[in-house]
């Protein structure tokens, strides 16, 4: 049985092992990837220490920060359920493995959201994509929709205005994100914005060649030809892992409390996953460290 | 970064400035995601560290 078991390979997870393995705890790193929602950050300037870095760099250096330590690093299998075991928790996995830990931390992150329209799941990866920031430069020179009226989508809409042909950015609400950025993206020449509009099909024949909108006052439907169709309509927590054993919020994020507590004994939950306030790089690596310290507290008490 | 540490020779495409590039990626792949590594004529989608280990014999 180990001492514990991490389970997610992003900031939080990555220096939870680190500080667990500077505790010398017998530890067991399990994610699917390393690296987590950085690797598709193209520029960091607030993780300090660094004025600039890409996302995946940094979290190559938080990488190779944790290899260097006789940490067992298992990628490329993800959990799928943890269990109350005597002395500990059982963890298993989407390849049907399972590890025993005395304790575990939930640092599982959030994956985009998805709209759940017809065409969406067939052209994945043929033109739809969640990420404007790593896929966002294959699509130069073409016709492109936008989905969401946050932050995420409005920073989308102003990157391809820039280096594709035509944007049209579509949010099912007046759009939510910061002035500054609305007025940045309503300047371009080359972008239309339909705001309360549902987008209802993404449609193409291998690729993807256009939308389906409906203007939700007048039920007017629209095909709008695009090639590409980014979709940045915020994030879920990847909380499955652990429903009916801990409480999650009405966002599905894990409660924790400030010492990243679940309310389990022995069981922690840290980063984006959890209901900590702000989802910064810089704050999920914070509560890793929180997690692995007290977990450590913990076991010095079983001892 | 993974091919450099075992010192294997590869060819770099930016897909993003290099036009012709990218419409090979896309038609080996059949799909428009990156990064897509060839191995002999083998495609993967994404880095997947296994298939990348299984594939040179590390």
């Amino acid at each position: 049985m180990y001492d514990m078991i991490i389970i997610g390979g992003g900031p939080a997870g990555m220096t939870a092992a680190v500080y667990a393995a500077r505790k010398k705890l017998n530890t067991l790193l399990l994610s699917k990837d390393l690296g987590g929602q950085p690797l598709n950050t193209m520029g960091v300037e607030n993780y300090m220490g660094y004025q600039f870095i890409e996302g995946p760099e940094l979290m190559q250096k938080f990488e190779a920060q944790v290899k260097q330590f006789p940490i067992k690093v298992k990628t490329g299998d993800g959990a799928v359920s943890i269990t109350r075991l005597d002395g500990g928790f059982e963890v298993r996995t989407e390849k049907g493995q399972a590890y025993q830990g005395k304790t575990a931390i939930i640092a599982t992150g959030k994956r985009p959201r998805l709209l759940n329209v017809p065409g969406e799941e067939q052209f994945r990866g043929r033109g739809v994509t969640y990420c404007a920031i790593c896929d966002g430069p294959i699509f130069t020179g073409m016709k492109v929709a936008v989905i969401g009226g946050g932050n995420s989508a409005l920073e989308a809409a102003d990157d391809m205005v820039k280096i594709g042909e035509y944007v049209y950015l579509v949010s099912l609400t007046p759009l939510t994100g910061d002035q500054v950025l609305i007025d940045k993206v309503k300047k371009a020449a080359n972008v239309t914005i339909f705001t309360e509009h549902e987008t209802m099909e993404i449609l193409g024949n291998k690729f993807v060649s256009g939308i389906k909108v409906k203007e939700l006052k007048s039920g007017e439907v629209k095909t709008l030809e695009v090639g590409g169709v980014f979709i940045e309509i915020g994030l879920i927590p990847n909380s499955e892992v652990a429903k009916g054993l801990v409480n999650l919020n009405k966002l599905g994020e894990i409660e924790v409390n400030c010492s990243c507590e679940t309310g389990i004994p022995g069981l922690y939950a840290a980063g984006d996953v959890t209901n900590v306030p702000e989802k910064q790089i810089v704050v999920a690596a914070g509560e890793g460290a929180k997690a692995a310290l007290r977990a450590h507290h913990y076991l010095q008490r079983l001892a | 970064m993974f091919l450099e540490q075992h010192g294997i020779a590869f060819e770099e495409f930016n897909v993003a400035s290099d036009k012709a590039a990218r419409e090979e990626m896309v038609k080996k792949s059949g799909q428009m995601g990156v990064p897509v590594i060839e191995i002999d004529g083998d495609i993967v989608v994404g880095y997947d560290e296994g298939w990348l280990k299984q594939k040179l014999g590390l």
